[in-house]
Parts: structure tokens; C-alpha cells; sequence
């Protein structure tokens, strides 16, 4: 398995010297000493809240008011209930920037919710599929996903998504519910696994129909490390992050890429259109794109850099798949699919 | 000006903070939502002509008669010892029982998952008593959100029992017992008759409070949770289908304020 | 009390114990957890730590949260006791048509998830911004539960004080308005302690409402904690929601040692 991490390369001469110099360059251009650019001014954003909001909060928010002079403040909002309350206060939006994890970046834009983004230096240096073509959003992380297992329960680690249906696993298994992101996904991987796809999904119920009746199905992210650290739980797909973070709680929990490959979450931001401080938004997320910010929020958060400058740090390797072992999955298809497969699943699966 | 115009004048200017306040920031909001709930595709009969979907309706329902239930039979004693308690902590003791309301639904909530994985305690006593299979889990199951959920909601209807049975005067227990009725016996038919409104008003507030709940019902039920509240946040956050959400709020409201005010009638609050 | 020595007594005793125990038992999982050495909920607790009081204590969001809070549910208990009780009065003391229907409207708002409240009325108030955002949003909202609340606790509390009293403190020359105060609201006193604290606990423990009209730069603890416990449940949440608890029993002690003076 490579060593290197999602969409890095090696560090250049060249970039640490850009690097050292972006903070200047990018949020001051050509303007140093002069009236900050945004003084007296203020920007309210989404967080996805416990320690990535307060690394944020110090390493983005922070130096962007240092260097604009524009007062940042994080509300913790889950990117459902975020987008539920983009939408309902589309009018009159209290939030200028809205982080999403769920993909709602792709509705909310068909909706006419957000705004073209001013742009900024570090955009350049995202690949164009993972960023929107008429610069609503652009992503700023990445959540690779796979299988989690308890290393001291489980003698060999789990290397398919088949490995679920391994009789030592009966009564040891947790998965989350299909509006959890990642339980649409393990439902798709099952199904590619299965000879099935996206748009042929049946395999997938059936074979999560075959493990549902003994497994523990749960709804909400914090609960991966309560249910590990129950001793009940030994296996679950889910993120790499999560297993970073259960490592750091002192739960052990290994993270393991599946042959069939590693789906993966975006975490991007886009501007609610009526806000008045999408240049704020910009210098924000430009922010969190700058080499520095995107190792951090890695090594300690466990999200993989987008910015293909970035020199990803050898220790948060065993936490993120390499990108060769991504598996792309086709969102519209499982978008459109998102109604019937969530009745499907609480019909059959949920019961 | 006559008496009675001015007693109604009196009872408008009573009522009127309220009636704002509903018609303001209820009545409208909720009546927007409504007339989503109209728009595009059929949504009430997509609900009530399936199986499904009423059986979700079914199931909230029953946790709310069963979560009312339990705190009616562990609230009554408390509160009615609580109330007629000589000890002068008696007021302690009844603020010792709001102590889960201080403690956030979520945090309580996980509290009560670890008791009821496969490992913990109360899954492990159950386990011993040889009632359920030996690798038996309160989690995702019934029992385990009624459980959870009542220990919520136990404080609501202490307090609101307790403020009852103390305004009801003892001398009308004694006067049954000087009658010739045994303790017992007058304090069934007495307190119980006279406490009558309070079981009333407890059992509202626990049942409304039961089919709306959402964070434990989710968190100890998992998938497994098929009741309204929870079908309605999936329907608003998850699939954005605010129509079908809006629907299925109005449904539940309708149903459930139907079967209050029917439990009120019977109860006879009214006659007194 | 001579029923309590009889069989049915004690079966009420017995039950009251086992609900004391219902009641407070998931609590000490929280406050045990709070202490434990490891980084996640664990019960029984493994080893002892202080570090996730020194987390709570050091983070400045923790203690302002819990004044906003505190505030919060202040102005909803005092507003919905006013605005709720006057609603009581006048359903218990006046017959008029349509009482049975609007008992049932206030009660209404329990009945709706909270997401279908506030979603409902951040659509309200994006088109009529009748109230500046914030505190004032969210006061107003959580009225919505407080008022039926108070009402609910106050309706049979009302019914059980015998108008008759108050009729014969009239009649000996009492102004209605003075009848009541010194004859009726003695009376009420239970209820309306207990109706107040439902509404301030309610408040001060509400979320949905919180997230979507709360203020986002003085948030309520409630919102602290929902963003603390988003991506996994450390025990500064446990360590957090034990010194409320601490501070509830401290409260209390101290109020029963002065009234038992």
C-alpha cells in the first residue's frame, strides 16, 4: 500500500517557500500596511463542531481576522440541519457560509441558495472535480471511507466488504442507517460487491438484508465510539477519521481500505446567495486551502487535503486511502435514488 | 356597562398575551407549512394508504400510552408521598426529582446506551433474569426507548401531580376515613378522585411530550425507531420532502390531540 | 398520615423508591463517567481523572453558554407563568364557546416535533422579521411550549381552588382584584412554582429551536453541548452536564437550610 495520502505530492522547494509566504500574498495582495480589507466587518459560518471547529476556529478564523480585520464566528450545525436552515431563511440568511458534508452543496446550488464565490489564490490548486464549474463551492476536505475493526477482536482485518458476511462477525456488527451518508454508501458497495451498482441495487438490499437482522444500526456519528467502545461492536464501515479519532480516545480502532475501494465524502463551503460577505466567505475557505491549514486539519482531524500542494504528513497515512484506491461513486444517480431506496431501506432493512 | 360585558371584556384581556402569541408565531408559521404540505404530489394519501406509514403512526401512539403509563404508576407515589410529606425536605426530595431534566435528552441519552448495550448493566440484568435470549440488547428495541423515555419525562409528571395533590385540603381524606372508609379505601376514592385534573394535565403533557420526542426515540430505537417525529426529521433533513414532512406533522397533530381530548373526556376533567 | 402505615402504603413507598432510583440511576452513569480516565463514556468507570472538569472549567464557550441560558430561560419562565396563568384564569373563571378548542390549540405545540417549530418559524421569520434575531427570536419561539406548559399545570390547580373562597372574600368587601391576591394566589403557589420551573427547564434544555433562531454568537449552552457532542461524545459533555447538577443540589441545599432556619 503506498504511503502517501489522497492528491499529495512531494514538497518542493518552490511551495514551502510559497507557503511560508501565501498568508501575505493571498489575503493582502500588494496591500501590506495598509487598512485591512475587511475591517469592522464580520462573517457567521457552520461548523461540524468538536475539535475541528476549535482547530478551525484558531488557524482559520483567527489569522483571517488578524489579516483582514473580519470577525469570524462558528455555529455548529450538522449539514442536514444546516441545509435545512439555509433553505427555510433563504430570504434573510443570519449565516454566511455553510460547510456541507453530505453533498447538499449540489441541491443547494440547483436551488438558487448560493452565490459565486470571489476567487482566491488556492482554488487554482483544486482539481476541477472537486470544485463547482461555475464557482459556487469549492471543497476544502475529504473523508475517505472503508471498514473499521477492533485490531484486538478481529485476528485478520477485514479486507472486503464480503468480509461482513464472516460468520465470526454475527452479533458483532454495526452499520449506520441509509441518511447517514455512509450507510448509502455501504448499501452501494455491498451492491458493486455483489454485481449490482448504483443504478442496480437490489444486490445491495439483499445482502444487507442477510446481516441487518443481528446487526446494530444506528443514526448519529458520535455514536461510532460509544458503540466501539461497548466491546459488543468489533466491526462497522465508516471513516477513516473515525478511527483516528477512537485511536486518540484510547478505543482501538484500525482503519482498512476494501478492495472494492474507499468512497468518500466532500466537505465544501458555499456562500447563501443574499449574504453580503462572500468575499469573506472566500478568504475563509481560501484559508482553509492553504498547505499549512490542510496538514493540520489531517493530522489532527483526519480529513485528507484537496489542495494538490499539499505535503501530507507520513502519520495520518493508516487513516486515509491512497488516492489510486478511491472508489468513485455516481451521486446523481444515488441522489434521484435517495427517496426509494431510504423507504426500501426501513421497510426491509430496518426492522 | 353590564356585569357580564364586563366579565367578557375581563376574559378577552386574560386571554389575549396568549392568543397573540399562538396566532403570531403558531397558527401562521404553521399554517404556511400546511399549505406545503398541498402542493405537488398527493401527500396525505401517500401516508394513510400505507401499511407502512400508519404503523409508524400506530407505534408513536403506543409509546405514548406506554411512556405515559410508567410515569403515571412511579409518578403518582412520589409525588403523593412528596406532597404530604411531614419531613420539612420534602422540598428537596422533589427537586431531586427534576435532577434528569437538568442533564441534556442527548447526554442522557447516551447514558442510557450504555446501560442498555449488550454489556451493560441493565441488558445484563435482563440477560440473568433468563426473560430474553442470552445475547439480548435493550438497544433498538421498544422497551428500551419506553424506558428511556419515561425516566425523561417522570420529572414533568411529579411536578405537575404534585402541584395538584398539594392543593387538595386533607381534611376531605379524613373526612372519609372518620366516615368509616378504611385508609386505603379513602385514599383511592378521595385523592385519586380529587387529584383527578392533575393525572389529567401530567398524562397531556407526557403523551404531547412522548409523540414528539425525537433525540431519544432516534438514539436508543437506532433504525429501528419508526415513529412520527422521527420520520419527520428524516422526510425534512435527509430528503428535503417538506411537503410529505408538513403532511405528516399536521397528521400527527390531528391524531394526537384527538386522542387527548378523548382521554380528557373520559377522565370527565370538565364535570369535576 | 395514618394511610401511609397501611399495605397500600407501603406499596407506594416501594414504588416511590424504585422511581427514585429510575430517576437518578443514568444520572450517576454521567456523573461516574466524568470521572473516568478514558477518553469515551464508560460505566463502570475506568480509572480517575479530573481532566474533563479542567476541559469544561478552561473552555470559556462552557460558562457563557450556561449565563445565556440561564437568562434565556429566566425570561421564558417569567413570560410564560404570566402569559400562561392569565390564560388559565380565564378559561377556568370565565364559560365562554370555543374554551374545549382553544384548550386543545395550546396544547398543539407539544404535540409537533421541535424541528417542525422551528423550521416553520424561520420560514416565519425570514419573510416578517417582526422580532430582531437572536435572544428576542428565540424567547418569543420557546413561548411556544412554555405558555402550554404553564397552562396545562395551572388549569387543574385553578379548578381545585374553590371559587366559593374568593366569592366570600368579595362579598365581606374585597375588590375582586384584592380577593384574588390574598385569597386565591396563596392557593396557587405550588402550581406555579411548579409550572415556572417546567418552562425554565424546558427552555434551558431545548435544541432545535436553539440551532435555527438561537444567536450565533451567544449561544446556549444547550447549542455548546450539541456542537461538543457532534462528532463523538467525550466525557467534558458528562463533566459538563455533573456540574449542573452540582450546582442544582448546591442551589437547593442552600435554599432548604434557609427556609428550615
Amino acid at each position: 500500500m503506498p504511503r502517501d495520502g489522497f492528491m499529495s505530492r512531494p514538497l518542493t522547494r518552490r511551495h514551502a517557500l510559497a507557503s511560508a509566504g501565501l498568508a501575505a500574498a493571498t489575503l493582502l495582495p500588494g496591500r501590506a500596511g495598509a487598512q485591512p480589507r475587511f475591517a469592522g466587518r464580520e462573517i457567521v459560518a457552520t461548523a461540524f463542531g468538536g475539535p475541528s471547529q476549535d482547530l478551525i476556529q484558531r488557524m482559520v478564523y483567527d489569522a483571517v481576522t488578524r489579516e483582514t480585520g473580519a470577525r469570524g464566528t462558528q455555529t455548529p450545525l450538522l449539514s442536514a440541519n444546516a441545509f435545512a436552515r439555509m433553505r427555510a431563511e433563504a430570504q434573510a440568511p443570519q449565516i454566511d457560509l455553510f460547510m456541507f458534508s453530505g453533498g447538499q452543496q449540489v441541491p443547494a446550488k440547483a436551488a438558487g441558495l448560493t452565490q459565486k464565490l470571489p476567487e482566491a489564490p488556492n482554488f487554482a490548486n483544486v482539481p476541477a472535480t472537486l470544485k463547482d464549474a461555475d464557482g459556487h463551492w469549492v471543497a476544502w476536505g475529504l473523508v475517505t471511507e472503508g471498514i473499521l475493526y477492533r485490531p484486538d477482536k478481529v485476528a485478520t482485518p477485514p479486507r472486503s466488504y464480503k468480509d461482513f458476511f464472516k460468520p465470526e462477525f454475527a452479533g458483532h456488527i454495526a452499520f449506520p442507517h441509509i441518511t447517514n451518508g455512509y450507510g448509502t454508501d455501504f448499501l452501494v458497495m455491498l451492491a458493486r460487491a455483489h454485481g449490482g451498482s448504483e443504478s442496480n441495487i437490489g444486490p445491495g438490499f439483499e445482502a444487507l438484508k442477510r446481516i441487518a437482522g443481528r446487526a446494530n444500526i444506528f443514526r448519529s456519528a458520535a455514536e461510532v465510539q460509544t458503540l466501539f467502545a461497548s466491546g459488543d461492536i468489533w466491526i462497522m464501515p465508516y471513516d477513516g477519521a473515525s478511527a483516528m479519532r477512537s485511536t486518540a480516545m484510547g478505543i482501538p480502532v484500525a482503519y482498512s481500505v476494501p478492495e472494492e475501494g474507499a468512497p468518500f465524502v466532500l466537505l465544501t463551503g458555499c456562500a447563501a446567495r443574499r449574504s453580503r460577505n462572500a468575499d469573506i466567505a472566500s478568504a475563509v475557505l481560501n484559508r482553509h486551502l492553504d498547505p499549512e491549514v490542510q496538514t493540520a486539519i489531517a493530522r489532527e482531524i483526519g480529513w485528507a487535503p484537496v489542495n494538490t500542494a499539499t505535503q501530507l504528513p507520513p502519520d495520518v497515512a493508516p487513516f486515509m486511502a491512497p488516492t489510486d484506491r478511491l472508489a468513485t461513486l455516481d451521486r446523481d444517480v444515488i441522489n434521484a435514488s435517495r427517496p426509494a431506496w431510504t423507504e426500501r431501506f426501513n421497510r426491509e432493512i430496518a426492522r | 356597562m353590564p356585569a357580564s360585558a364586563r366579565r367578557g371584556l375581563i376574559a378577552a384581556g386574560l386571554l389575549a398575551p396568549a392568543a397573540l402569541v399562538f396566532a403570531l408565531l403558531f397558527l401562521w408559521p404553521q399554517f404556511g407549512l400546511f399549505l406545503q404540505s398541498l402542493e405537488g404530489p398527493p401527500t396525505y394519501s401517500r401516508f394513510l394508504g400505507d401499511g407502512y406509514y400508519l404503523g409508524v403512526l400506530g407505534n408513536s401512539l403506543l409509546l405514548g400510552v406506554c411512556v405515559t403509563l410508567v410515569t403515571l404508576v412511579l409518578g403518582f407515589p412520589l409525588a403523593f408521598l412528596l406532597a404530604r410529606a411531614e419531613t420539612r425536605w420534602a422540598g428537596l426530595l422533589l427537586l431531586l426529582t427534576t435532577f434528569p431534566l437538568w442533564v441534556s435528552a442527548v447526554v442522557r441519552s447516551f447514558a442510557w446506551m450504555v446501560l442498555f448495550f449488550r454489556s451493560g448493566v441493565a441488558s445484563r440484568l435482563l440477560q440473568g433474569s433468563g426473560l430474553v435470549p442470552p445475547d439480548f440488547q435493550l438497544i433498538g428495541t421498544f422497551a428500551g426507548v419506553v424506558i428511556a423515555l419515561a425516566q425523561v419525562l417522570l420529572p414533568i409528571m411529579i411536578v405537575t401531580l404534585y402541584a395538584v395533590i398539594r392543593g387538595i385540603d386533607r381534611d376531605l381524606e379524613h373526612a372519609a376515613m372518620n366516615l368509616g372508609a378504611s385508609p386505603a379505601v379513602a385514599l383511592w376514592l378521595v385523592t385519586l378522585r380529587l387529584a383527578r385534573g392533575g393525572v389529567l394535565a401530567g398524562s397531556l403533557l407526557v403523551f404531547s411530550l412522548s409523540v414528539s420526542a425525537f433525540a431519544t426515540p432516534s438514539m436508543i430505537g437506532g433504525a429501528r425507531a419508526h415513529f412520527m417525529a422521527v420520520t419527520i426529521y428524516e422526510q425534512t433533513l435527509e430528503l428535503l420532502d417538506w411537503p410529505f414532512a408538513a403532511a405528516i406533522a399536521a397528521i400527527l397533530l390531528v391524531i394526537s390531540l384527538s386522542v387527548a381530548l378523548t382521554y380528557g373526556r373520559l377522565l370527565g376533567e370538565r364535570a369535576r | 398520615m395514618t394511610s401511609l402505615r397501611s399495605p397500600l402504603g407501603w406499596v407506594l413507598r416501594a414504588l416511590a423508591l424504585l422511581g427514585f432510583i429510575y430517576l437518578l440511576g443514568p444520572l450517576l452513569v454521567i456523573v461516574a463517567a466524568s470521572f473516568s480516565d478514558t477518553g469515551y463514556l464508560a460505566f463502570p468507570p475506568q480509572g480517575f481523572s479530573l481532566r474533563w472538569y479542567q476541559a469544561a472549567l478552561a473552555d470559556a464557550r462552557y460558562l457563557n453558554g450556561f449565563f445565556v441560558s440561564l437568562r434565556l430561560a429566566a425570561m421564558v419562565a417569567a413570560l410564560s407563568l404570566l402569559v400562561g396563568t392569565a390564560a388559565a384564569v380565564a378559561l377556568t373563571r370565565f364559560a365562554f364557546p370555543g374554551s374545549v378548542l382553544l384548550e386543545a390549540l395550546f396544547l398543539s405545540p407539544l404535540v409537533l416535533p421541535a424541528l417542525v417549530l422551528a423550521v416553520a418559524l424561520t420560514l416565519f421569520f425570514a419573510a416578517n422579521p417582526i422580532a430582531p434575531p437572536g435572544m428576542t427570536r428565540l424567547v418569543v419561539s420557546h413561548l411556544l411550549v412554555g405558555v402550554p406548559m404553564v397552562l396545562r399545570v395551572m388549569l387543574p390547580v385553578l379548578r381545585r381552588v374553590d371559587p366559593a373562597i374568593e366569592e366570600a372574600a368579595r362579598n365581606l368587601g374585597a375588590s375582586p382584584v384584592k380577593a384574588f391576591l390574598l385569597v386565591t394566589l396563596p392557593a396557587l403557589r405550588p402550581g406555579l412554582v411548579a409550572a415556572a420551573a417546567l418552562a425554565f427547564i424546558f427552555s434551558f434544555d431545548e435544541v432545535e429551536m436553539a440551532l435555527f433562531l438561537g444567536s450565533v454568537r451567544d449561544a446556549p449552552l444547550t447549542v455548546v453541548l450539541y456542537g461538543a457532542a457532534q462528532m463523538q461524545m467525550d466525557p467534558t459533555v458528562a463533566a459538563v452536564s455533573s456540574l449542573l447538577i452540582l450546582l442544582a443540589l448546591l442551589l437547593m441545599v442552600a435554599q432548604q437550610v434557609y427556609a428550615n432556619r
